[in-house]
């Protein structure tokens, strides 16, 4: 029997950043819902909760149904549902907005595209949303029981990249890692340098995460620049960090694997063939910043445990 | 004899006290619309270097300031505060709706005020410190028309007031 979405769980504290017209069919729909992973708004489109278990389309009366016959949203509710994220504040959540997300409390992500301001050859701003993907943050206790043996060998980690496609849970269990490694055996000084605010989801300097009571957070800081300065001021045994992406950051991995200290990152790829078609990663893992590979699959499921050979 | 007496002092006072009111609500304008200047500048003050949060920002500046912008702002700021999904324009509405009762504002003044709030948080700093300018801009002319207003014809209606009081006692005496 699947699982039901809790009365006041992570469900109805995304609820609580929905336009009031929306959430009341939404709220009763909740209480007899699959766990929930996102809640889709779109203007001049019914709304869409994406479940474990498939997408539900809510009438007004909170029953799933058809499409067609579901709640529409349109521009005002995008309106009030930026305003309630933001706190009735755009100016205060520019940089956020401009890179397409915002982090809430509870840990809870808001995707926004709407009309982009170019400037500068960089994407200065958004304005006029079209759409809103609120992303129902769950942290999944034991999710990393099954790899942490690997990870951590006689006390010290090996250095390890997890990969696999969007939304099969590198970040989820990342984070249960780090969790694991500061609250020990053996209590290792974690850092965890949170360049897109995924792993800690920090609001206000506080990670809305456990991390464990070892974990140090470096928030919104791009991972070349985050990974030293964490080695530099917080003395870490292991450093965290998500998606991986550019040379400079497997530069930046190479120096801080070069110090001694083990390395725990994300990438996107579906499988290691993939992930060594990035010239980058293949490089970082050609160095020896990696010693370990986790591969994860759409399910959820892990695929892919092994020590990494360039191919 | 006594209850004519009494009857005149009344008409006398009442009319005295028409003209005080007229006179007073005069020469407050230009203070309310001088406090309403300030609010917008600190508020821009907050937004800017701050960049604080609306609701709290709204608080913020209307702890520091007395008379209707206090209403305005802690008003609106707590409706926004309480987090039941209204705009922010919908909490400036209203506690400018609360704050108009109190004031010396003339509908002119209250829709400028308005208008600021139309805008208010729904846009980048930059965009918000436009706003706020032209809305001070505008906030400075009509207290410079209500500082004149004022000098030429707030004496006026006192003297009117208790004029026209004296002249009714005289006809009804």
């Amino acid at each position: 029997m699947l699982a039901v979405a809790q009365a006041g769980g992570p469900e109805a504290d995304v609820l609580s950043f929905v336009p009031p017209r929306i959430r009341v069919p939404l709220q009763t729909m909740a209480a007899v819902s699959p766990p929930w992973l996102e809640v889709r708004l779109a203007a001049g489109r019914p709304v869409c909760v994406r479940t474990v278990s498939g997408d539900l389309w809510p009438d007004a009366s909170g029953r799933a149904g058809d499409p067609g016959a579901a709640v529409h949203c349109d521009r005002e509710d995008i309106e009030r549902c930026v305003q309630i994220v933001t706190r009735a504040s755009v100016y205060a959540w520019e940089e956020e907005l401009a890179r397409g997300f915002c982090t809430l409390p509870g840990g809870h992500r808001v995707g926004l595209v709407g009309r982009v301001r170019w400037q500068d050859r960089t994407v200065a701003g958004q304005k006029e949303f079209g759409s809103i993907n609120l992303r129902v943050a769950r942290p999944v206790p034991g999710c990393a029981d099954a790899v942490l043996s690997h990870v951590l060998h006689g006390g010290s980690v090996c250095s390890t990249i997890v990969f696999g496609p969007p939304g099969s849970g590198k970040t989820t269990l990342i984070r249960e890692l780090a969790r694991h490694l500061s609250l020990g055996p053996p209590g290792l000084r974690v850092a965890v340098a949170d360049e897109r605010s995924e792993i800690g989801a920090c609001v206000a300097g506080m990670p809305q995460f456990d991390l464990g009571p070892r974990t140090d957070v470096l928030d919104g800081c791009p991972k070349h620049v985050a990974l030293p300065m964490l080695v530099r001021s917080m003395a870490p045994d292991v450093v965290f960090c998500d998606e991986l992406g550019g040379a400079e950051d497997a530069a930046a991995l190479a120096e801080t694997a070069r110090c001694g200290v083990a390395v725990v990152a994300t990438a996107h790829a579906r499988s290691m063939s993939e992930l060594w078609t990035r010239p980058s990663l293949r490089d970082a893992v050609r160095s020896g910043s990696f010693g370990l590979g986790i591969g994860l699959g759409t399910d959820r499921r892990i695929g892919f445990v092994g020590a990494l050979r360039p191919l | 004899m006594p209850m004519r007496w009494l009857g005149a002092v009344l008409v006398l006072t009442a009319s005295a006290g028409g003209g005080w009111m007229v006179a007073r609500r005069l020469r407050r304008r230009p203070q309310d619309l001088r406090m309403a200047q300030q609010a917008v500048e600190l508020l821009r003050t907050e937004i800017e270097y701050g960049a604080t949060p609306l609701p709290t920002a709204l608080v913020t500046v209307g702890q520091r300031l007395q008379g209707p912008v206090q209403c305005l702002l802690v008003g609106a700021g707590g409706l926004l505060g309480q987090g039941q999904g209204l705009s922010a324009q919908e909490a400036w509405r209203r506690g400018l709706a609360a704050a108009e009762d109190c004031s010396a504002w003339t509908p002119t003044d209250v829709r400028v005020l308005a208008q600021l709030g139309e805008a208010l948080g729904a846009t980048g700093a930059e965009d918000q410190i436009r706003h706020m300018e032209l809305c001070m801009g505008r906030l400075r002319l009509a207290e410079e028309e209500a500082a004149r207003v004022a000098a030429s014809q707030a004496r006026m209606w006192l003297y009117l007031g208790v004029l026209t009081g004296l002249g009714m006692v005289v006809l009804g005496v």
